[in-house]
């Protein structure tokens, strides 16, 4: 259990600046998931993309003096994650080339990137918000929000009755609304 | 460049808040307004928000990320910065040389019992390869004496005034702060196939490369601290406000209060090229100047336009820890830094269309890289006893 458990960002920025470890760790939980599924949209391969994400957390480590915004650390990690994989997909290419007798390179543009950004951020803020709900809410929730199940088929497969299935889904709702607002609003707040 | 991309992420953050909270429900009606606006931007907003909003692509990314092993990847970074299990490490080293006696006690044996018998005949192939460069140094003095610098260096070597000068096999440094009224300047001369680092009166740490010399003064005189470069170096400015330290090169003039960075200026290169590593340095050029910030170069045309761009830190400061890293790189440029380092000519059978990336220690025989550089199969070398020939 580490003393910064309780902490917000900046004070884990501050800790870092201050060779804390654990806040590496903090920063590594946060932001990892995303990232590596920001490498994957680029170079579609995931061992390459998992690397990509580490190494970017190593050079974070090595420059940790120099943030002193969550925000430009996050730019930092999701832009030294950008340029490897692009890198990497040029070398790549490079090989195809052998093949093919000519060169090709489709490069992502600043839009794309925005885009895949929005993308990696979403599915983050998603699976962060899920991960913290109760398990049985979240059961429900996935199943009629996200597999688009109706509540006998949820009722059915959770062998209980629709009556359990909509107080469950409610419960999920206001868990969120004030899980949420508290989480994810927090953290906007300081990024 | 970098604020730019600071505000593409900060924006895709709100955006990424607004869809998150559209797909959890959790959004109020004013979030809910932001949102619609963002959507109806444009067709490509329409169609990513249908894209994310898609159960199946939801579930497909709860999937993958879920699939993620975040405490062993942590685990794995986290044993990068701080190598434990020291004793292990320490099985490598002691494995090889083991390896290596056992080798030599092979070899010894063998030649001792079939000594008259056999001939020499793998040297040929061992001495064709081109050892690497090491620590050496031509050190001019005042006077305009010369003093060899290497290996055999040890202790006080010389007196400016009342400076010594100090060498070890790898560093010169000058020790004393002696207000002089004349200027004795020294040149510190590394020849190809060399590098040698050198520590100023001030405490100024210069890593110089190979074909590459510097000028300065024993002592700096009272105002600034000057020197010229001719070739590559690397500098790490000790801090004295009150004496920006400048650095002449060919065209443009380099002014510094306290900082690390990289010079460029060899002959042979079309261009030349500053790096900064850390703090904060000024370029000035045909009486134009440009203030670099960190991890950017300035280039300097012929003409002594100066342009700033980002750059890689990392492939123009890897001289310095001994390593060579070619991002994207003609061969030429890359044999133009082999051949100052392992002091070899180099001929061209045919072009080469092909750039390289490739990083590797630079403490290695010649052959270690080409063979490396062979394997995309876009390039052959030949390797003789003082140049090497480059083909497809």
């Amino acid at each position: 259990m580490s003393p910064l458990q309780n902490k917000t960002d900046p004070e884990h920025l501050l800790a870092l600046q201050q060779d804390n470890e654990s806040a590496l760790q903090y920063f590594f939980n946060q932001y990892y998931d995303a990232l590596v599924y920001f490498a994957f949209d680029i170079t579609k391969d995931i061992a390459v993309a998992e690397e990509i994400s580490s190494d970017a957390f190593l050079k974070l480590w090595h420059h940790r003096d120099q943030f002193f915004k969550v925000t430009s650390l996050k730019a930092y990690l999701y832009r030294v994650v950008k340029n490897a994989s692009i890198d990497f997909n040029r070398v790549n290419k490079v090989a195809q080339k052998n093949e093919h007798g000519y060169q090709y390179l489709t490069e992502p543009t600043e839009k794309a990137i925005e885009e895949k950004i929005i993308a990696a951020e979403t599915y983050a803020l998603v699976l962060a918000a899920l991960e913290a709900m109760p398990a049985g809410y979240q059961k429900v929730f996935r199943g009629i929000y996200l597999e688009g199940k109706s509540y006998e088929e949820l009722a059915q497969e959770m062998d209980t009755n629709t009556v359990n299935i909509r107080n469950q889904k409610f419960k999920a709702i206001l868990f969120l609304r004030k899980k949420i607002p508290l989480t994810i609003l927090l953290m906007l707040f300081f990024i | 460049m970098n604020y730019q991309f600071q505000e593409t992420e900060e924006r895709a953050q709100r955006i990424a808040y607004l869809i998150a909270g559209f797909i959890n429900r959790t959004l109020t009606t004013r979030e809910h307004d932001e949102l619609d606006l963002w959507v109806e931007e444009s067709d490509d907003n329409v169609e990513l928000f249908a894209q994310l909003t898609d159960e199946r692509n939801i579930n497909e990314a709860m999937a993958f990320m879920k699939s993620l092993d975040k405490d062993k990847a942590y685990k794995k970074v986290r044993s990068e910065i701080f190598p434990q299990h020291k004793s292990r490490r320490w099985l490598l080293p002691v494995s090889v040389a083991a390896i290596f006696l056992i080798a030599v006690g092979i070899v010894w044996l063998i030649r001792s019992k079939a000594v008259e018998s056999t001939l020499p005949s793998d040297d040929i192939a061992s001495t064709t390869d081109i050892q690497p460069g090491s620590a050496k140094a031509i050190l001019q003095l005042a006077s305009g004496r010369s003093i060899e610098l290497g290996k055999q260096s040890n202790g006080t070597i010389a007196k400016e005034g009342s400076v010594a000068i100090n060498a070890s096999e790898q560093t010169l440094t000058y020790a004393g702060t002696e207000q002089s009224t004349t200027t004795a300047f020294n040149v510190l001369s590394v020849p190809k196939g060399g590098k040698y680092k050198l520590v100023l009166s001030d405490g100024t740490q210069v890593w110089i490369n190979a074909a590459s010399s510097i000028k300065y003064p024993a002592v700096f005189k009272d105002g600034e601290r000057k020197v010229m470069v001719e070739g590559e170096a690397f500098f790490d400015v000790a801090k004295d406000e009150k004496k920006p330290f400048i650095v002449q090169v060919n065209k443009a003039t380099i002014q510094v209060l306290g900082t690390s960075f990289n010079v460029t200026n060899y002959g042979d290169e079309p261009t030349q090229t500053t790096v900064l590593v850390s703090g904060k340095i000024k370029v000035l050029a045909a009486n134009k100047q440009q203030e670099l910030s960190l991890g950017q170069q300035a280039t300097i045309g012929t003409t002594g336009d100066i342009s700033v761009t980002d750059a890689n830190v990392q492939a123009a400061t890897a001289w310095k820890e001994d390593k060579f890293v070619f991002k994207e790189q003609s061969i030429e440029n890359i044999m133009r830094q082999l051949a100052r380092w392992y002091d070899v000519k180099v001929v061209y059978k045919g072009n080469i269309n092909y750039h390289f990336s490739a990083k590797i220690s630079r403490d290695q025989p010649i052959s270690t890289i080409l063979r490396l550089l062979e394997e995309t199969k876009h390039v052959h070398f030949t390797i003789h006893s003082d140049w090497v020939e480059v083909g497809q």
